[in-house]
């Protein structure tokens, strides 16, 4: 036993030893993991992450669990088959096919930081970030890595940053021509407008775009609700607004909480002019008692037309699309989001392997030099270039809801609506 | 060990039998046997090489188990040892994450000095809740201690200069990780070789397990650990023994607290960036779930329980959302599979549970414990 004891500093001593000596063995340069390799000869891209020469793969980091998951399922099949179309001729530049590498990130920040870590090294880029919060909280991330990622979220700060390619008009337009169509063409003249919204990132999307329309028309707002991600009782909050006298309510939710909200109020007999931005939206949870309700009294903010063949180039290829490489998937309007990012990226990508190169660096110098991002009429086009010169749509259409009379539940009202308010509104931030 | 093999072994060394304990000094020592020296050994190594050979994404997860596992460890003190419940250890590693990012990464305080002080403030909350055990026990305990992340949550979401600061999310990545010239957030730089920061605070992480291991290990041969299991057993019985159980209920909650917050400063640096609902409200309550969860796999009152049980649960869910997508069951869009990854954590993550609670209710640390008796058993193991 005393033999063990003295041995004791010498253990010590052995061990710094044997840690020192195989700590010597070699570093491990930040280098390997990020943006080495890209620039091919002769215009084919040489290997780079992401890209082993022949497959590109692209990251999805979306929910596929949890309460969002009704949100990221049909963007994910939007992304996939868009894909799925482009590799049957071959791929991005008739030569080099597409991979969408899926991860769960369960619509929270930590999760999603978890598998952007895990899987950053693998893709070239992401073709879709669900989740305001989520890709405010990884935006320093992708700055760091120099990865370009399209963001399933359409707040207005995407506009002007360098590694998000974003596809739409944001929610801040999307708000401000809503409440001026409905002050001007909705009968909400001289009434109450206030708001319940999700108390992040995306809630605040909805309250800023209110706040700047109600000063460009000189309206006093009325009473702003926030509510927790997940709350499962929403009479507080509705008795809230019902006191207060609203008579529009602008809803920045999804689609679970909408259900929930709107639930509620039919139950208390509180029927304001519901204004729900896009991501409110799912038509199987309004098909049952909350059908009239919603009919009645809910407009959905968004972008693009009616689920028609002919409404538009994309749309029609979408739609031929959906019916062949995911027939048992139902018409949604997040299917024309999860498209239309596939396609920004397609753009992108397109032009790092023309200027062969699909490095980090080589996919924004090419992402840079596109002069507009199309979505082939199904959105309206995004002005491109570097950052500070990228013009989103300003345009939004207000959709009623239409259960029975269209496969998305929601048909135009008021298709590219824009407004005098949204023209003045400033993306810098 | 049956007496014969102890008298053989005995007989054939010309000493007593080497797990004998003879006096006091051996039995304070940390480390005992030349098995287990060269078990430490063994684990040193692999310490210093495992970040040499796996990927950056695969240290970044094992800086998370890490950060689990410290939590664990304190949890364990307090569960393990102590006999009270807690299911509010999220809202404890709030407290450290928001140092982090507070004072590390909004004002820019030295490594050393914001995780001191989320220790100190962690130490400071468990001391504050500690009285409330001292009236209850078991679920009414239990229930008290879930009333603090929902408490936490309330703060936490109306204080938005400290969680919400940058565009609704509380950075961290940019918090200083240096210790003297080691500066393990910007990546080890030793002249000869370059590391990573994942390399580097990979090596951080789980010294620093290391160092809450021996923290824990050595409390619980002390008089302090042997005061927390009588208090488990039977209060009354120890408080007629000498010991005072609301002083020892109290110093248990401020150390699990204490090292709650070390776990939430490496949480916090592991994430880049924190959100205030994973750790409070029903988020932080499923964070607490997962904690108990943790020590009750690992084995209730053991230190290498934590650990081993951080790396099951933790780790584990990593794998199965890397490799989940390959098998044939899984797939992301509902409509052609019937069930996505993260569903499958879920069920997996019941289910282990449940069978470990069925068939091996004292952990993998009882599992481990079984394999070393049987070797030291042998050649009369049964």
């Amino acid at each position: 036993m005393q033999h063990l004891r003295r041995s004791t500093p010498a253990g010590i001593a052995i061990t710094a030893i044997c840690l020192v000596a195989l700590a010597a063995c070699g570093g491990r340069a930040d280098s390997e993991s990020g943006s080495s390799g890209g620039e091919g000869s002769a215009g084919a891209p040489a290997e780079a992450p992401g890209f082993d020469g022949t497959t590109i793969t692209v990251g999805a980091l979306t929910p596929t669990s949890g309460r969002v998951a009704v949100i990221g399922n049909p963007v994910t099949v939007g992304n996939q088959i868009y894909f799925d179309m482009i590799n049957e001729s071959g791929g991005i530049a008739g030569k080099y096919p597409v991979e969408v590498l899926v991860r769960d990130s369960k619509y929270e920040s930590t999760t999603a930081a978890q598998e952007y870590q895990a899987t950053k090294d693998d893709v070239s880029m992401y073709v879709q970030l669900l989740g305001t919060q989520v890709v405010s909280s990884l935006l320093p991330d992708l700055e760091q890595d120099g990865i370009v990622a399209s963001p399933a979220s359409l707040d207005s700060f995407w506009v002007r940053e360098q590694n998000l390619l974003p596809w739409g008009g944001p929610y801040q337009i999307q708000v401000v021509n809503g409440v001026d169509w409905y002050l001007t063409e909705g009968g909400g003249e001289g009434k109450t407008i206030c708001s319940l919204t999700q108390d992040d990132a995306y809630g605040a999307t909805g309250r800023d775009g209110l706040e700047f329309v109600a000063e460009q028309h000189g309206i006093t707002l009325g009473k702003q609700v926030q509510f927790t991600l997940g709350t499962t009782d929403y009479t507080t909050h509705i008795n809230q607004l019902k006191g207060a006298g609203c008579d529009a309510v602008l809803l920045t939710a999804t689609p679970a909480d909408t259900a929930g909200a709107l639930g509620k109020a039919a139950q208390v007999g509180f029927e304001p002019q519901w204004l729900g931005q896009s991501p409110t939206w799912l038509k199987p949870l309004f098909e049952g008692d909350l059908k009239d309700y919603a009919e009645k009294n809910l407009v959905i903010l968004a972008e693009g037309g009616a689920w028609d063949e002919s409404a538009s180039k994309g749309m029609g290829e979408m739609i031929g699309a959906l019916e062949k490489y995911a027939p048992d998937t139902a018409a949604d309007w997040y299917l024309t989001v999860g498209w239309t990012q596939a396609r920004a990226t397609h753009q992108v990508l397109e032009a790092a392997v023309e200027s062969g190169d699909l490095s980090r660096e080589g996919i924004i110098e090419a992402m840079n030099s596109l002069d507009t991002i199309t979505a082939d009429g199904m959105f309206g086009d995004y002005g491109w270039g570097a950052p500070e010169d990228r013009e989103p749509s300003r345009s939004s259409t207000i959709y009623a809801v239409d259960i029975e009379g269209s496969a998305m539940g929601i048909t135009p009202k008021a298709q590219d609506y824009s407004s005098d308010a949204a023209a003045d509104y400033s993306f810098d931030n | 060990m049956s007496t014969m093999t102890l008298s053989h072994a005995s007989r054939r060394r010309g000493r007593p039998y080497r797990n004998m304990t003879l006096s006091h000094a051996a039995d304070l020592r940390t480390v005992r046997g030349p098995w287990r020296i060269t078990f430490a050994f063994a684990l040193a190594a692999v310490f210093v090489a495992l970040p040499l050979r796996i990927s950056d994404a695969t240290l970044g997860t094992l800086v998370l188990c890490g950060a689990f596992a410290i939590g664990a460890i304190g949890l364990n003190l307090l569960i393990g040892l102590t006999g009270q419940v807690s299911l509010g250890h999220a809202a404890f590693v709030a407290i450290g994450a928001y140092c982090t990012s507070y004072l590390g990464d909004g004002r820019g305080w030295p490594f050393l000095a914001y995780f001191v002080t989320a220790i100190v403030l962690g130490l400071v909350a468990g001391a504050v809740i500690g009285p409330f055990a001292l009236r209850l026990r078991g679920n009414y305990l239990a229930i008290v201690t879930i009333g603090l992340v929902f408490v936490a949550e309330h703060v936490l979401r109306n204080w938005e200069s400290l969680t919400r600061p940058v565009r609704g999310t509380a950075p961290t990545r940019d918090a200083a990780v240096a210790i003297g010239p080691l500066d393990f957030g910007a990546g080890l730089d030793l002249g000869s070789a370059v590391y990573t920061r994942e390399q580097s605070m990979f090596w951080l992480t789980w010294a620093l397990v290391a160092l809450a291991a021996v923290v824990a290990h050595n409390l619980t041969r002390s008089r302090v650990g042997r005061a927390m299991q009588a208090v488990r057993d039977r209060d009354l019985a120890a408080e007629v023994i000498g010991v005072e159980p609301g002083r020892t209920k109290i110093g248990a909650f401020a150390v699990a607290s204490a090292m709650g917050a070390a776990a939430g400063v490496i949480y916090a640096l592991g994430l880049g960036a924190i959100d205030y609902q994973e750790l409070s409200g029903i988020h932080g309550l499923f964070m607490s779930i997962t904690f108990v969860a943790i020590i009750i796999l690992g084995g209730l009152g053991t230190v290498q329980g934590s650990i081993l049980g951080a790396l099951l649960v933790i780790y584990g869910q990593r794998f199965i959302a890397n490799e989940g997508a390959a098998m044939p069951i899984l797939g992301i869009p509902v409509e052609r599979d019937w069930m996505s990854t993260g569903e499958l954590n879920g069920v997996l993550f019941g289910g282990l549970i449940i069978v470990f609670l069925l068939l091996e209710p004292r952990g993998l640390a009882a599992l481990w414990a079984r394999v070393r008796t049987w070797f030291q058993g042998w050649p009369f193991s049964y």
